[in-house]
């Protein structure tokens, strides 16, 4: 083979097309293959009986301006960018940034909003750049590397199981749920093409969960497990329309629908599960006292309905004393039915203010309903407005995403940050399903944003990086 | 002739290649002139936009195989989406070619 030298005109052309391309780690295999293409044309003149010379020319002519051939290479392997998307992802972060440092008790918790959020916003520009091409890269070491770390979680299960210590795990086994839901996509996109490998993961799964969600255990989060379930059944239906799940759709729908039912039903059947529905749909009926969560929804409904549109609440102190100690509620509605007692309060009605009788012990997790009662219902319609158009644009560029793996990985994550951000608006206004989720961008937790910012950043490195990165496991040709 | 349809003909021209046997960039070309009885010499350097675009489509995929020469030849193959975007294609060049032969028809008529 002969090699080019690095002045010769088939060099000064390869450098003039790679020029035009901006993303520098394709140069290397366009040059390869556009050397090749030369190298092939000028041994076929040559064998015409031309001298090298002249066939180095005459295939360089050939080859057509080098300039327009990188312009239209550049274009086919352009880097995406939604400056629109990026524009409202700033401004939630920021508000999220501002919100956990006013709805704050402490000043050791302004410390730890400083804390999440600026790491947070590292990790996702850091994601955006590299973690698509890093995951494509890297994916068999960072599959072991997950694998190990769910054998930990695993393990940690069983000691606090049955070792009867909490190993600080709860946090954990929330996101190590939630992270289920990309790293199952991959593995079934992986395996799409083997049936039996399918199966495999399925009953593996299968029989790996259904212990766990029949254990009524304390690490069990169960709005983990609803939110892995309606965006594992949500990407599944999107591989199943996008032909990556290749078959009679039909027949994979249904498959899909009744894998859901299956692995929700325990939700539905489990005594904690109807609890749970129960708390989610009447939070009136299991009112017993102050600190229950569904006083929390009953309290927050009733603020809310009191809220003007156009601004924030105002109570006269003698009503937030009602508030704080339970009093509107507990002598007011239920005192024909049980005996109460009022909540200790440590503030008078001279100094109570509107911090003081929302629910305290879940602050982060009020933030939409604490910005719809400040600022009233207009403000706070618009707020949700701009959520929704961050989730409308983030799916608008998840569709765009032409790679296999690149969107099936991309629609993933969207789907357990939008589910995060339903039951979390839902709990905000009062009908809140088991534990709090958090709000993507906005009421953030030290995992939680680590967690968001980076599915966050898988979504914007894929959609960026559609048209630049080669899939690992292309389509399968019909003819080889 | 329109852009689009000039960029319509190349890669369905490609595709249909494709159909027939998995090729390298420098085989299409050839084997196109040769098809065509030379009426088609494409610039042969814009071919590859052509081949990286259909591959980022799904359109084609790509291997690389060693050539007895030692040359390292990237090689495309048509897969099943290509199959169907080359019948696409193929309704459109049709409508295209029925419509200027209806103004030639008529133009020749007069």
């Amino acid at each position: 083979m002969n090699k080019t030298s690095p002045d010769s005109q088939v060099t000064h052309f390869l450098n003039e097309v790679t020029d035009q391309i901006s993303y520098k780690p394709l140069h290397p295999s366009i040059r390869q293959e556009l050397e090749s293409h030369i190298q092939d044309r000028m041994e076929d003149y040559e064998s015409q009986g031309l001298t090298r010379e002249d066939a180095e020319r005459r295939s360089l002519k050939d080859m057509g301006d080098a300039l327009t051939i990188g312009i239209e290479l550049n274009e086919a392997h352009k880097i995406q960018k939604s400056p629109l998307l990026l524009f409202i992802t700033a401004f939630l972060l920021l508000t999220g940034f501002v919100f956990s440092s006013l709805v704050i008790w402490t000043p050791v918790q302004t410390v730890y909003a400083l804390l999440y959020y600026i790491p947070g916003v590292f990790l996702l520009v850091f994601i955006v750049l590299k973690g698509y091409p890093l995951f494509i890269r890297y994916r068999k070491k960072l599959a072991i590397f997950i694998g190990v770390l769910y054998l930990i979680q695993i393990s940690l299960f069983m000691f606090s199981l049955y070792g009867g210590r909490r190993f600080g795990i709860v946090n954990t086994s929330y996101f190590a749920t939630l992270l289920l839901v990309p790293v199952i996509t991959t593995l079934l996109y992986f395996f799409r093409h083997s049936k039996k490998k399918l199966l495999a993961i399925f009953v593996g799964c299968t029989y790996a969960w259904l212990p766990f969600m029949y254990t009524d255990s304390w690490f069990i989060w169960e709005i983990a497990i609803i939110i892995f379930l309606l965006s594992i059944f949500g990407t599944v239906c999107f591989m199943i329309h996008r032909e990556i799940m290749k078959g009679r759709k039909k027949y994979l729908y249904s498959a899909a629908l009744g894998l859901l039912l299956f692995l929700g039903s325990p939700l539905l059947l489990s005594d904690s599960g109807k609890r749970t529905v129960e708390n989610f749909l009447f939070p009136q009926n299991s009112v017993n006292r102050t600190l229950d969560d569904t006083y929390n929804a009953i309290l927050i409904q009733e603020l809310l309905s009191r809220t003007p549109f156009n601004q924030g609440l105002t109570l006269a102190p003698e009503e937030m004393m009602d508030y704080g100690t339970g009093a509107w509620y507990f002598t007011r509605i239920t005192s024909k039915k049980r005996g109460y007692d009022p909540k200790s309060v440590n503030y008078k009605v001279e100094d109570v203010t509107l911090w003081d009788i929302l629910p305290q012990h879940y602050y982060n997790n009020y933030i939409i309903s604490v910005f719809i009662l400040m600022y009233g219902w207009i403000a706070g319609m618009l707020l949700i407005g701009v959520i929704v158009a961050f989730f409308f644009l983030l799916f608008t560029i998840i569709g765009r995403i032409h790679g296999h793996l690149a969107s099936s990985l991309a629609f993933a994550c969207g789907q357990c940050l939008l589910w995060q951000t339903v039951f979390y608006l839902l709990g905000n206004f009062g009908y809140q399903y088991s534990q709090f989720p958090n709000l993507p961008l906005i009421s953030e937790g030290k995992l939680s944003i680590i967690f968001n910012m980076l599915l966050l950043g898988l979504i914007f490195s894929a959609y960026r990086f559609d048209h630049v990165i080669e899939e690992p496991v292309s389509y399968k040709p019909i003819i080889s | 002739m329109d852009k689009r349809y000039m960029a319509l003909g190349t890669s369905m021209l490609v595709l249909k290649l494709l159909k027939q046997q998995s090729m390298y960039g420098y085989q299409i070309i050839r084997e196109l002139e040769q098809q065509s009885q030379n009426v088609f010499r494409l610039q042969e350097g814009t071919l590859y936009p052509v081949l990286h675009t259909l591959e980022q489509q799904g359109a084609v995929t790509s291997f690389q195989q060693t050539s007895e020469n030692g040359r390292l030849r990237k090689y495309y193959a048509l897969t099943t989406d290509g199959e169907k975007m080359l019948d696409e294609k193929l309704k459109e060049w049709e409508i295209y070619q029925t419509a200027i032969n209806q103004v030639i028809g008529g133009v020749l008529f007069e």
